[in-house]
């Protein structure tokens, strides 16, 4: 009977407090209880509700602190299990004001240990990577699915159809390295995440398109393939990753790179990076880095040394690609070269 | 062999970190008297408190033939007409034989009473190791007497009386029945007997199975028959009614109510004696909760078992009760 024993109850902000709770999630962990289970621990210890949300896997668990499941939107702030992963988040609904530092530094303790513990529940007992279903993803990023078949589309994958996502398209990426969420479109890879999740990198080239609900799957595909053609091409510098929606107007530019304008800028480039080897570095250093002497240590030479190239480089180009407008024109005209190589 | 046992349930393995650490899992001998603090504590409650929530009266009956009075501590519903009778609930309440009083354990029968209207008398009887078997048990059955014959006059209906225990307390409400049904005395319609304990021989695996570990383990459970029945614990010479598993007949008792966690010394004692009842032609319904310590119930209330646990006793209270 309960007189031999103890029990578990709320927590007292006193000496001891903190370290009782630490070791209760650790023997939570180790017995492999549940997430309600975990919930309920931090509801009956706090003395106040306590709850879990994954929006990917749909995942909603609220326990009062009586230990009676109560699902429910929670009443204030929520806290990420991990930093990369928003989408599933744990809370503590403290009400009231005459809650003290003692109570609060208490309260941050337990929604630490709460957080910690659904993350290793969350690994242990539900897969990352759900089922490779390259068709579903497929038909998330088609302009010519109705919503409802995109909606079925969604839920086939595990994704929340009230979500927000983030499109990325990658190139170059070993067949053994692609994600669940991905499908292969022609030669690019095209993955799909809820927003806030942190994707693995991708091996070679990648861009992303805005953050976007399901609907607009499709148009957030797009940009994101317009990026990827302002990325660097093979064996050239320039950028690894691009985001659709730093690019702005620059976006643009895709729909002009085969006018004439385009084509000589280009073909004037071309001339000079043959003729230097280290033109093509040199000049994309320029443009990336705030100032010659960042240009220089980029590159790893000395700063006259990029002086020097960059005089030589103005007289072949035929404009001073050390001032502004210069350095403008420059950006523009590499933009231009990746994007009448890059064609996908 | 290595002793294996079922796993705990997850919930209560990992409240038992902080339990363990308040009262070890093996109590000595040198332990009964901070078990006896622990449960005046925690898990007694005072006069004022109860009267918070029921009428309480406490009276002194007499003893068996020579023995000191025994204090009786009765407990009515405030909302209910007197003139109307009752059901009794006979308590006895747990403590290892050695640790306790009337108050302790009394949560658990408020709690009764909320869901069920009725008259709650709780006994408290002496104690071991000071006072060894036949005290504890005939202090309890003299309590049971006595209620039989003033049963009317504490509004309580005498043809709907049960008897009610957790671990000792259980221990001693099984010794209570067989000694009413064998002395003819006050006739109850159930035995409600939590996580009972009714065997001082530890020849059941369960017995055995804890050393150590979760609540009540092989070595508390030496300590308690030990106190109550000395160098006897174990031995030939042992009464049924201080070790209800050694009564050979079990027929002709009230039904029962025995529950037991997977993980604690008493469950193969608590299933083993269900099932000798059923052989017996008598009525028992059994609880085996997987996972659950000896008193899980107290040590995790909100777990979902545990409200499992204390819905299944007022489900049977309220069929066994029932007019």
């Amino acid at each position: 009977m309960r007189e031999l024993a103890g029990r578990l109850r709320s927590v007292d902000p006193d000496a001891g407090a903190a370290l009782q709770v630490i070791a209760h999630f650790d023997a939570l962990v180790d017995a492999r209880a549940g997430l309600e289970a975990t919930v309920r621990a931090a509801a009956v210890l706090a003395g106040c509700p306590a709850g879990m949300a994954d929006r990917a896997r749909r995942l909603r668990i609220r326990v009062l602190p009586d230990g009676r499941r109560a699902d429910g939107e929670p009443t204030g702030a929520t806290v990420p299990v991990s930093s990369g992963r928003e989408d599933a988040v744990v809370w503590l609904e403290r009400s009231g004001d005459g809650t003290g530092t003692a109570r609060m530094e208490l309260d941050a303790i337990l929604v630490e240990r709460l957080a910690t513990t659904v993350r290793i529940v969350l690994d242990r007992t539900w897969s990352d990577a759900p089922v490779a279903d390259p068709a579903s993803v497929e038909l998330l990023v088609d302009a010519a699915v109705d919503e409802s078949a995109r909606a079925l589309a969604a839920r086939r994958l595990g994704l929340p159809v009230d979500g927000v996502f983030v499109v990325t398209v990658g190139i170059g990426a070993a067949p053994g390295h692609r994600r669940a969420l991905t499908a292969r479109l022609g030669e690019l890879d095209v993955t799909i995440e809820p927003a806030g999740r942190r994707g693995a990198p991708h091996p070679r080239c990648s861009a992303a398109g805005p953050p976007v609900e399901l609907r607009d799957l499709p148009t957030s595909y797009q940009q994101a393939r317009l990026a990827l053609r302002f990325t660097c091409a093979a064996d050239e510098p320039g950028p690894a990753h691009v985001d659709a929606a730093a690019l702005g107007g620059m976006l643009a530019l895709a729909e002009g790179c085969d006018s004439p304008a385009a084509v000589a800028e280009t073909a004037l480039l071309d001339r000079v990076i043959s003729a230097h080897p280290w033109a093509l570095d040199t000049l994309t250093a320029v443009t990336a880095e705030a100032s010659l002497r960042g240009a220089a240590a980029a590159l790893h030479v000395h700063h006259s040394t990029v002086q020097g190239r960059v005089e030589l480089l103005d007289r072949a180009l035929g404009y001073p690609v050390a001032t502004a407008l210069g350095r403008t024109r420059l950006t523009v005209a590499l933009a231009l070269r990746r994007l009448r190589r890059n064609r996908w | 062999m290595t002793k294996v046992h079922p796993p705990f349930d997850p919930e209560v393995a990992a409240a038992l970190v902080a339990v363990n650490g308040a009262l070890p899992s093996s109590i000595t001998p040198d332990l009964i008297g901070l078990l006896r603090e622990m449960t005046d504590a925690g898990y007694t409650m005072g006069l004022d408190e109860i009267r918070r929530h029921v009428h309480a009266e406490e009276l002194t009956v007499p003893g068996r033939a020579g023995d000191p009075d025994v204090a009786l501590l009765v407990l009515r519903p405030t909302d209910r007409d007197p003139a109307v009778a009752l059901p009794g609930l006979y308590f006895i309440h747990g403590g290892g034989m050695v640790a306790g009083n009337h108050r302790t354990g009394i949560d658990g029968v408020l709690e009764w009473m909320a869901a069920i209207p009725m008259v709650a008398v709780s006994v408290e009887y002496r104690l071991a190791p000071e006072h060894p078997h036949p005290a504890p048990v005939e202090d309890c059955y003299a309590g049971l007497a006595w209620l039989g014959e003033h049963a009317a006059g504490l509004g309580i209906d005498p043809d709907r009386m049960v008897i009610a225990g957790g671990s000792a307390g259980a221990g001693l409400a099984a010794a209570t029945a067989l000694a009413a049904r064998d002395r003819g005395g006050p006739r109850v319609r159930g035995q409600l007997l939590m996580c009972p304990m009714i065997d001082d021989r530890a020849l059941t695996p369960s017995s055995t199975e804890l050393v150590g570990e979760g609540v009540w383990d092989s070595v508390s459970n030496a300590t308690g028959w030990s106190s109550l029945l000395g160098p006897a614990a174990g031995g030939p010479d042992v009464s049924p009614y201080a070790a209800p598993a050694r009564a050979t007949d079990l027929s002709g008792l009230p039904s029962a109510f025995i529950e037991a966690g997977s993980v604690e010394t008493f469950r193969d004692e608590s299933v083993d004696y269900a099932s000798r009842i059923w052989q017996a032609g008598g009525q028992a319904e059994l609880h085996v909760w997987p996972g659950g310590c000896h008193g899980f119930d107290g040590v995790v209330p909100a777990a979902p078992m545990s409200r499992e646990a204390r819905a299944a006793r007022v489900n049977w209270l309220r069929r066994v009760l029932a007019e």
